[in-house]
């Protein structure tokens, strides 16, 4: 049957409803927090205060709704949590400070420092130390706590000194390794140096055991240059080299690439180790295959989750393998900021404090495995050997430092360091060219 | 038929009503309804097309326009000020050297998308034509892994490309080829390749199914007056099957090529463009400059638009190379 043709009646009302249509569409793509609101806003009105509060804290994922619901059961106020991915938090967050649909509040993915300093100026995330009581509640903390979520007066990103996130735990990285196959490969003493370090790699690989892992192809390996770089390179030197006034192509800085090299050729690393991210390190060393891994007092817990059976290892910190102090990374582990534009700003800080109270880092603490970040809780709670082992690295962490390696002078680096691991590159090399990143990101 | 009427010249359907008492056409005021109408009917048909003009203009037109701007300023995709920089984002552009071996490593990838999976593509394909029993399980079969997101594929290929535990490296042991095995993905010799292979398995199912469409589309009577002519298979695939597909092969390899410069996510979670920058690919270079963690929105958008109009160009020299070749597409 041949269709009518549409009458200039009909033609007119579908033009109307097409209108309509398009409307509503382009009204729908532009529209949507513009005024700054979060996107829940109607759920606000209708069911009281509701916070939205991104995080990646995916073993603990159950333990914050549990901390979640009982918040909503005290005060009526609802936590509305979002897991995001660790790795996609930042880019996720950085869209959406563009297109003003931030939530309230917010797992922060690194301490005070590059990274965070353009919200901080722009007051995505609010200056904590402002609020009232804020004296008060710090001092519930670890000064070093407090100290990695805090700009200084003088740090060179021009922030307004003061804490901008709240730490929920502290942690540290030190070398975790396994006593069953120490035992095995007939290794007695841990290493405490370069030498030794290399030789008790040696003494497991001759038992058929890998020696060492990490996330190599990610962002462990930059941990461990930075240990190093403070270990082997002196103060001044590093200094200079960040704000500017020095170089990376010198022989101290060389020295230190020098160290990666010297534990590539003396077979430390496990085969193929640049091509194991955190996670997958992980499930090695948890499965006996390695016998050391470089790793985060947060594997406590993953290994507590995903290898219940897996008990008998240790801890012990990295081997010194330069002149300089050997400090080792970490402070503030796990941390919370608040959404500085957010309008429901006081309730996010009034939940923040409840969460960092007594007795819910208490619960945090013996439910997660990790170091609470409220002192009072860490001196009162019985820490299990390795967790004691990690809280006694708190007196070693790296000093904070007004001025820090450029962000793309460490992907540089990490970059360089692979390739030297792998033994295509040079650390001469690999220094000409953190140079010229340097050169190039201060001339950008 | 009828409903495109509404589209046709308005003095057809005006016609009959357009004449005097003496049955002579009234020259102005049939001139003054025929634009009336054809002015509804033209409003008519593009308020139809507005919505998707809109969706067009709003998520294409704008995010360029904006992209080209912001590639001459040094915005750092948060900071509610910054400064025009001129063409100095485009001169960094020339001088970087892992951009440049970004674009090295997208066009290897792309080299051997086009070799091996065009060839393999068309291969499966003409196998497949040749009315053999199963025709529609290895049409299903073949087009299954590039329905499988990116991300999935590349979980399931770094398990086995694992070099302790990974199968392959387990089935080599275990066959006494043990000192074949290898850290695929942790060796900056072996590492781009690895994701090739991976690239290729994953995206053979689009050549595949285009080249069996185009296979099915030659008539089987030119086929016969070949072989009645005394043409060998090889004869007839190289006389017939392979002239007659050409418009099809000139259509793929564009689209090969497209995809393979820009392959991300199967990068991203495999190697995160290492060991060093073995693996470093343009997009994963753009996206490091924007979200990286010195963020250069600026820099970004120039490297975007830059990569832009290299693809563009290459893809208009190949359609116009096909073109000339006598693989037009129809």
């Amino acid at each position: 049957m041949a269709r009518t043709p549409a009458t200039p009646r009909r033609s007119k009302v579908a033009a109307v409803a097409t209108i309509g249509l398009s409307l509503t569409l382009a009204l729908t793509a532009c529209a949507g927090g513009t005024d700054g609101t979060p996107a829940n806003a109607d759920a606000v009105e209708k069911t009281g205060t509701t916070l939205t509060f991104w995080h990646y804290f995916t073993d603990r994922a159950d333990l914050l709704q549990e901390l979640a619901t009982q918040y909503e059961d005290e005060t009526g106020v609802e936590i509305k949590l979002e897991l995001v991915p660790g790795d996609a938090l930042p880019q996720k967050f950085q869209a959406a400070a563009q297109a003003d649909q931030l939530p309230d509040l917010s797992a922060g993915w690194t301490s005070a420092g590059e990274k965070l300093a353009p919200y901080a100026l722009e007051g995505k995330i609010l200056n904590l130390s402002t609020v009232d009581g804020a004296t008060e509640w710090f001092e519930e903390f670890a000064p070093s706590a407090i100290q990695g979520v805090s700009y200084t007066a003088d740090n060179q990103w021009k922030v307004d000194p003061g804490a901008y996130l709240v730490p929920l735990d502290t942690n540290n990285m030190q070398i975790l390794y396994n006593k069953d196959l120490f035992e095995q490969a007939g290794i007695t003493d841990l290493p405490t140096n370069l030498d030794e370090f290399i030789e008790v790699s040696k003494k497991l690989r001759d038992a058929d055991i890998q020696p060492f892992v990490s996330g190599f192809s990610s962002w462990p390996l930059g941990s461990l240059a930075s240990m190093y770089a403070d270990n082997v390179v002196p103060a001044d030197v590093r200094t200079a080299a960040y704000d500017g006034s020095g170089r990376y192509d010198t022989p101290e800085w060389i020295e230190f690439l020098t160290v990666f090299e010297t534990l590539a050729k003396g077979g430390v690393f496990a085969d193929g180790i640049l091509g194991y991210d955190m996670p997958a390190a992980e499930t090695l060393f948890a499965s006996g295959q390695v016998g050391m891994i470089f790793d985060g007092s947060w594997a406590l817990g993953v290994f507590n989750e995903t290898s219940p059976d897996f008990k008998n290892y240790g801890v012990f910190m990295p081997p010194s393998v330069g002149d300089e102090t050997l400090y080792i990374p970490g402070g503030v582990g796990s941390t919370v900021f608040v959404v500085g534009t957010s309008p429901n700003a006081d309730a996010s800080v009034a939940f923040l404090k409840w969460l960092t109270e007594t007795d819910q880092q208490k619960k945090y603490a013996e439910a997660s495995f990790n170091i609470p970040a409220n002192s009072q809780v860490a001196e009162e709670l019985e820490l299990d050997e390795n967790i004691a082992a990690f809280a006694a690295g708190a007196d070693k962490l790296t000093p904070a430092s007004p001025v820090a390696m450029q962000g793309a002078v460490v992907t540089t680096m990490t970059a360089g360091l692979q390739l030297i691991i792998a033994g295509t590159d040079t650390p001469a090399a690999v220094a000409a060219r953190m140079q010229l990143a340097q050169e190039t990101d201060l001339a950008q | 038929m009828s409903s495109s009427r509404v589209f046709a010249p308005a003095h057809r359907d005006a016609q009959p009503e357009a004449r005097t008492s003496a049955g002579r056409p009234a020259p102005h005021r049939l001139a003054k309804r025929y634009s009336r109408a054809r002015r509804i009917e033209m409003i008519t048909a593009y308020l139809f097309i507005l919505p998707t003009l809109v969706l067009f203009l709003v998520f294409s037109v704008y995010p360029f326009v904006r992209t080209v701007e912001l590639s001459f300023t040094s915005w750092d995709g948060l900071s509610s000020s910054f400064d025009q920089v001129g063409l100095d984002n485009y001169a960094a552009a020339l001088r970087d050297s892992v951009w440049w071996g970004s674009m090295g490593n997208g066009v290897f990838l792309a080299v051997i998308a086009l070799v091996f999976m065009q060839g393999l593509g068309l291969l499966l394909a003409v196998g497949v034509d040749r009315k053999m029993k199963g025709q529609t399980l290895y049409r299903t079969l073949f087009y299954l892994p590039p329905i499988l997101s990116g991300i999935v594929v590349a979980t399931i290929w770094k398990w086995l490309l694992e070099p302790n535990n990974g199968v392959i490296n387990s089935t080599l042991d275990s066959i006494g080829l043990g000192a074949l095995a290898h850290p695929w993905l942790g060796d900056p010799k072996t590492a781009l390749w690895a994701i090739s292979i991976v690239s290729v398995w994953q995206g053979v199912g689009y050549p595949f199914l285009l080249f069996l469409a185009g296979l099915q589309g030659i008539s089987g009577e030119i086929y016969e007056a070949a072989r009645m002519d005394g043409a060998t298979g090889r004869q007839i695939f190289a006389k017939i099957t392979l002239p007659l597909l050409r418009p099809v092969i000139g259509i793929v390899s564009v689209l090969t090529f497209l995809g393979a410069m820009q392959t991300f996510n199967l990068v991203v979670a495999m190697t995160k463009g290492g060991p060093g920058y073995a693996t470093e690919v343009p997009i994963l270079h753009i996206y490091r400059s924007a979200f990286g963690p010195s963020p250069d929105f600026g820099y970004a958008s120039a490297l975007s638009i830059i990569f832009g109009v290299l693809l563009f160009g290459v893809s208009m020299l190949s359609l116009y190379l096909s073109r000339r070749s006598g693989g037009e597409p129809s």
